[in-house]
């Protein structure tokens, strides 16, 4: 199995050229029985994950069932998030456990953060040829 | 003899798998004192809104107490 995976830096803004191209990761997350196949934002500037309302209601999780409250700052302050663990697998790698702040924003985005992605995978960011390397802790 | 001496005693009597086990019961209770005060119903709302999500450790902490838990759930399955 490779030890490490090369992905290439997503266009979300075409007007801006290399600049509107950020790092996103295709990622299949799974609660209990359910997955769903995602591109989640690397962003080495967060300390924790961040999982979309919508994406946690897709995978089958419900609201009134996360106890923990996750205290998040910025933007994301104004609403409540809950804890949720779920099972991140990228590419062939063997899958993990990626603990999210599941915010009630519908309009967040998916964030790879420090807080548990980044204790999990080694990511390599090559700016200047937009690409990205990923490879798992073992 | 304190009660650190007697775990440091014990955990050297112990084989690995058993030291393992206390190693992450000790890193759950670690993470719940750390982010219990931490709460929704105790935080400073105006601290948080100051953070952004570069330095939100305290939800960090909230996450690791949620992945020692499941842990602990993995272990007693």
């Amino acid at each position: 199995m490779a030890d490490k995976v090369r992905f290439a830096f997503t266009e979300v803004e075409p007007n801006l050229g290399a600049l509107g191209t950020m790092p996103y990761l295709p990622i299949t997350l799974t609660y209990q029985s359910q997955s769903v196949s995602v591109s989640g934002l690397l962003d080495s500037g967060s300390s924790v994950n961040v999982l979309p309302y919508e994406m946690g209601l897709r995978l089958g999780a419900v609201w009134e069932r996360q106890r923990l409250s996750v205290p998040l700052g910025g933007n994301l302050s104004r609403f409540e998030a809950r804890a949720l663990v779920l099972t991140g697998t990228v590419e062939r790698f063997p899958a993990v456990e990626l603990a999210f702040a599941w915010t009630q924003d519908t309009n967040a985005p998916l964030i790879l953060g420090h807080m548990n992605f980044f204790l999990a995978f080694d990511v390599c960011f090559y700016r200047s040829e937009l690409l990205f390397e990923i490879s798992p802790k073992f | 003899m304190t009660a650190a001496e007697r775990i440091h005693q014990l955990v050297n009597a112990l084989p690995a798998e058993q030291v393992n086990e206390i190693l992450d019961f000790a890193e759950f209770i670690y993470q719940k004192q750390a982010s219990s005060r931490f709460s929704l119903t105790n935080q400073d709302q105006g601290a948080v809104v100051s953070q952004g999500l570069h330095n939100s450790f305290e939800a960090a902490a909230v996450l690791a107490e949620a992945l020692a838990e499941e842990k602990m759930s993995a272990h007693g399955r």
